[in-house]
């Protein structure tokens, strides 16, 4: 008898292990996503109240320009922050690949950034940009008083800035574990390319960097969902302005639902963002599941 | 902080006495849920609290730094748990909102013993009362269309403050003229709308009052709607370039200093410049917002506690003890002096205690503009509509700002559906 039961709690041991992680994961995404989806279709107001109310918050909040521009900026913002800091990320990796003196120095300069939060990133970014604190500010004490660096309050070039703010803090994470990716790759692959009489760039391109495709993949799914929880690098630095034109869609979620007391359109754009990231990580998934199913049949 | 803690002890003793000799009365206590966390607020606070238990109660309180929206998610978690806070910090139309969703301690008693509705200045009477019982005590009244002008600026270009938006405008070519920064500003969703409070309500007090206290929607397509936004407008071009990104208390100091000649701006102004070190009638001059009708004009903001209704009989009698506390003299003096702003009862004399002449003068314009009815209340500080309605203008007034390319006329119909779609 004992043996028996021995191997069994061994055999259940893991999946006993695992069930409080999977039921505070079932808790805070499933129930706590249909209990949002619910909410944005009730009556709620400045208290949650449950009673049906139809699906006009929507109506409402797909006519408010506010939401409209956050929800145009989430787009463009995360596009252009996760392949400039791909982009940034790739270029920094490979010059440090380049056995430079100092690797760990440069390596850890790069990285800094990611240590530093998002308001303080925010704030420093901020007064660097404003025209009467930084560049213009300075290059015109220096004598140059033409000088014209205000995008941050310009409407059209602002979530450039805030663009630009997003690539310097995250590139230092994408080089970090590009660079991992570019150490793995087998050292014959390229020395049989310089033989073939492939120049270092070519080689990159055509050989190094598609060995290692399945970091980019990682590090667009990790960059994507900062890009679209973005809300306190944007407080610190725009407040959403000039005007709304910097507004993302989590600082309207948290306005709507703790500052106006509309909390039915608060859930209402919450589950648009959940819908923006379903845009995402559904391909990314059915992907995933289609190459391991791909492989195993390959290895079967 | 030693001397402060014994003061609480031996009150709190002195009280352990009291509560033994009478079983069987309840003792007063109290918890205050307030969002004055820091600095001069939480001192003046502070001395609420002293005050409330050398009156022989027991004081908590329950500081929630940050936004007010940080204040307000916790209340309605303790709403929603059935534990609703005994006292809140709570203004304007958010009184309405929350005693039509929770109920309501009801103070009619000790308002009718103190007289409240005589001192009680009448726009404020109202708020407190949105269902015809106190529900509420004010702490105080900020004025929100003040002008600060730099002394400096108008001395160099003999100019006057100006009373009306024409002389206003005038005053400013000749000031960009002279190549100085007119209007000292950092844009907000709040204070672009506090200067917009002053515009329409200087051109137009009847617009005032249909748009921007009643929500009338027509109102805000009118052609004077039209009119303020031109208005404001031009005062943008009145403007530096670094207007995004810039803290009130920066443009503040831009007019203290004489780098920038007007700055439109509520009475917490004064508290922070004097703070500050500069003096009224040598760095800067205070005067009420041009106004085109020619009166005495007052746009009020007001803080206040609200009580929701207890079952414990002790916190029942720290309610009443606390809104008596609050509605005193001596606290009302004490509160806002540090605040900047004057107290909400128009029968304390100012002279006395340490107000500055521009909070005087703020007391005296309050009484004069109740008795030529030109008193109002102030969208721009959540003191008319309800916040959906103030957010989805602000948003507009914002943009409006920020963005040349919106005309006036696109401007108010903007106003006007934002306003519509909140419903």
């Amino acid at each position: 008898m004992q043996p028996l039961l021995g191997a069994r709690l061994s055999r259940w041991t893991p999946q006993l292990v695992l069930v409080p992680t999977l039921a505070a994961a079932f808790v805070y995404v499933v129930v706590f996503s249909v209990w949002t989806l619910w909410i944005s279709v009730s009556q709620s107001t400045l208290l949650p109240n449950m009673a049906y109310g139809g699906f006009g918050e929507y109506a409402a909040l797909w006519q408010s320009k506010r939401w409209i521009v956050s929800y145009q900026n989430l787009f463009l913002f995360g596009a252009l922050y996760v392949l400039g800091s791909l982009f940034v990320g790739t270029l920094l990796a490979i010059l440090i690949d380049q056995r430079v003196r100092f690797e760990s120095v440069w390596r850890t300069i790069f990285l800094y950034p990611l240590a530093i939060s998002f308001i303080v990133t925010g704030t420093v970014w901020r007064w660097i940009f404003h025209p009467q604190t930084g560049v213009e500010r300075a290059l015109s004490d220096m004598g140059w008083l033409s000088a014209n660096v205000d995008w941050i309050t310009d409407r059209d070039m602002a979530l450039y800035v805030v663009v630009f703010t997003g690539i310097w803090h995250a590139s230092g994470f994408a080089m970090a574990l590009i660079l991992a990716g570019l150490r793995s790759v087998d050292g014959d692959l390229i020395k049989a390319a310089q033989i073939d009489g492939a120049s270092m760039p070519r080689i990159y391109r055509c050989v190094v960097l598609p060995t290692i495709w399945p970091i980019f993949v990682a590090v667009t799914v990790v960059l994507l969902q900062f890009a679209i929880k973005t809300y306190d690098l944007v407080v610190a630095l725009t407040q959403g302005g000039p005007g709304v034109a910097t507004t993302v869609p989590a600082i309207v979620v948290y306005d709507l639902m703790f500052e106006r007391g509309q909390i039915a359109q608060g859930a209402a754009a919450a589950v648009m963002i959940l819908a923006a990231l379903a845009i995402v990580l559904v391909p990314y998934v059915v992907w995933t599941s289609w190459r391991d199913r791909k492989q195993g049949a390959a290895h079967g | 902080m030693k001397s402060h803690r014994s003061v609480r002890m031996s009150s709190l003793s002195a009280f352990a006495v009291v509560a033994v000799a009478t079983t069987a009365q309840a003792e007063p206590k109290i918890n205050m849920m307030h969002q004055w966390a820091q600095g001069s607020e939480a001192e003046a606070i502070a001395k609420l609290g002293e005050m409330f238990e050398a009156a022989g109660g027991s004081w908590e309180q329950t500081a929630i730094s940050g936004h007010t929206s940080d204040m307000l998610a916790k209340l309605s978690a303790d709403i929603v748990a059935g534990n609703a806070p005994p006292a809140v910090q709570l203004k304007g139309p958010e009184i309405a909102q929350w005693s039509a969703v929770g109920t309501m301690a009801d103070l009619d008693d000790v308002a009718a013993e103190e007289g409240w509705d005589d001192v009680v200045a009448p726009e404020l009477v109202s708020v407190m009362k949105p269902d015809g019982n106190w529900v509420a005590a004010p702490m105080n009244i900020h004025r929100v269309n003040w002008l600060y002008s730099s002394k400096a600026i108008l001395d160099e270009l003999g100019l006057e403050v100006p009373t009306s938006w024409d002389e206003f405008n005038a005053a400013c070519d000749k000031i960009m003229a002279a190549g100085h920064t007119c209007i000292a500003h950092g844009a907000a969703d709040w204070s672009d709308t506090t200067t917009f409070d002053s515009v329409v309500y200087g051109m137009d007090i009847d617009l005032y009052r249909k748009a921007f206290q009643d929500g009338d929607v027509e109102a805000m397509r009118g052609q004077g709607m039209v009119d303020a936004f031109a208005q404001l407008r031009k005062m943008v071009g009145y403007m530096d370039d670094g207007i995004n990104g810039r803290s009130w208390e920066q443009s503040m100091t831009m007019t203290m200093t004489g780098e920038a000649a007007f700055f439109l701006m509520g009475d917490w102004t004064v508290a922070s410049a004097n703070l500050a070190g500069f003096k009224e009638g040598e760095d800067y001059l205070c005067n009420q917002t041009p106004v085109d009708w020619g009166g005495t004009g007052f746009i009020l903001n007001a803080d206040s506690v609200v009580f929701f209704g207890q079952e414990d009989p002790d916190y029942v009698q720290g309610q009443k003890l606390l809104a008596s506390t609050i509605m005193s003299p001596e606290f009302q003096v004490t509160f806002n002096v540090a605040k900047g702003s004057i107290p909400s009862r128009t029968d304390v004399d100012l002279s006395k205690g340490g107000f500055t002449g521009c909070q005087q003068q703020g007391l005296a314009d309050l009484k004069a503009s109740a008795a030529e009815d030109t008193l109002v209340r102030s969208m721009a500080h959540n003191m008319t509509v309800p916040q959906k309605y103030r957010g989805a203008m602000m948003e507009v007034i914002t943009e409006f700002v920020a963005d040349d390319s919106i005309t006036p006329e696109e401007a108010a119909e903007q106003l006007a559906e934002a306003v519509e779609l909140q419903d």
